[in-house]
């Protein structure tokens, strides 16, 4: 029997944010259809349906995609032209309501002290065990055709683990291979039919 | 169903908050929130960007760095 995976946001829920969810929120010519569910679920934080987390990893992939966007495509060559756009685009997100910011350090948890000030100190081992747990599968690239992995990657893994030690309810994403770990936390696949939120 | 997690506390994300901006910007000064903030900027990169550019493939290779 094939069972269909669904998944349900309910009000009130803590929502983590991958970072292709705010890269398309910024840029809606590629695929419209995406730009508007991520615009969606950013107005449903904004009106406090939900809270959203965006985390120092996620603002990470979010400046790398929007730097290799800019000089790729726009035509600015002068990299401190590219950073003003990339930084003023961030700030944005700071004067969405309900939006909250999350960049962590447990000083909690003893580490060894090589580590102490490693930004993965207290995620890493988790994330490490869920990269091991989830192989992901051989398919076919959707552009190339040429055969490939299909699975997570490690700021992936990571992603799961933050969104767990901030204690968020679902994990919202344009990323497939999420659906993996939906056992360590439910992923709002927001192109996904069967993702109800 | 994902392992249990544990019980909610109200999120007070202003030192970290903090912390962001300040790498970010080296100021102390933070936005305000803005009612209608996610239409204002809805799109806000399109006025830079062609049309139909690989954009999952971009980030695809953010990720991996």
């Amino acid at each position: 029997m094939n069972l269909v995976y669904k998944i349900f946001a309910v009000k009130g829920e803590r929502i983590y944010l991958d970072a292709n969810v705010l890269v398309y929120y910024f840029y809606s010519k590629q695929n419209q259809r995406f730009h508007i569910k991520a615009k969606k679920l950013l107005e449903k934080i904004e009106n406090k349906k939900y809270e959203g987390i965006i985390s120092s990893l996620t603002l990470m992939e979010l400046i790398k995609s929007l730097r290799e966007l800019l000089i790729k495509y726009s035509g600015i060559r002068r990299m401190d032209d590219v950073e003003k756009i990339v930084r003023d685009s961030i700030s944005k997100l700071f004067t969405i309501r309900n939006m909250y910011f999350m960049v962590g350090y447990n000083e909690a948890i003893p580490v060894l002290s090589e580590t102490k000030e490693l930004y993965y100190n207290t995620v890493s081992k988790e994330a490490f065990d869920i990269m091991c747990n989830c192989s992901g599968k051989c398919d076919y690239a959707y552009n190339s055709g040429e055969i490939e992995h299909k699975g997570l990657h490690a700021p992936d893994v990571f992603h799961v683990v933050l969104a767990k030690k901030c204690k968020c309810d679902k994990l919202a994403t344009f990323e497939w291979n999420f659906l993996q770990t939906k056992n360590e936390i439910s992923p709002i696949v927001l192109q996904d039919s069967n993702a109800y939120w | 169903m994902p392992s249990q997690q544990p019980k909610k506390v109200p999120i007070d994300d202003l030192q970290s908050r903090k912390s962001i901006w300040n790498s970010l910007f080296n100021t102390e000064f933070i936005p305000e929130i803005e009612d209608g903030a996610v239409e204002k900027n809805s799109g806000l990169l399109d006025k830079y960007l062609p049309d139909k550019i690989p954009v999952e493939d971009l980030i695809r290779h953010a990720k991996k760095g």
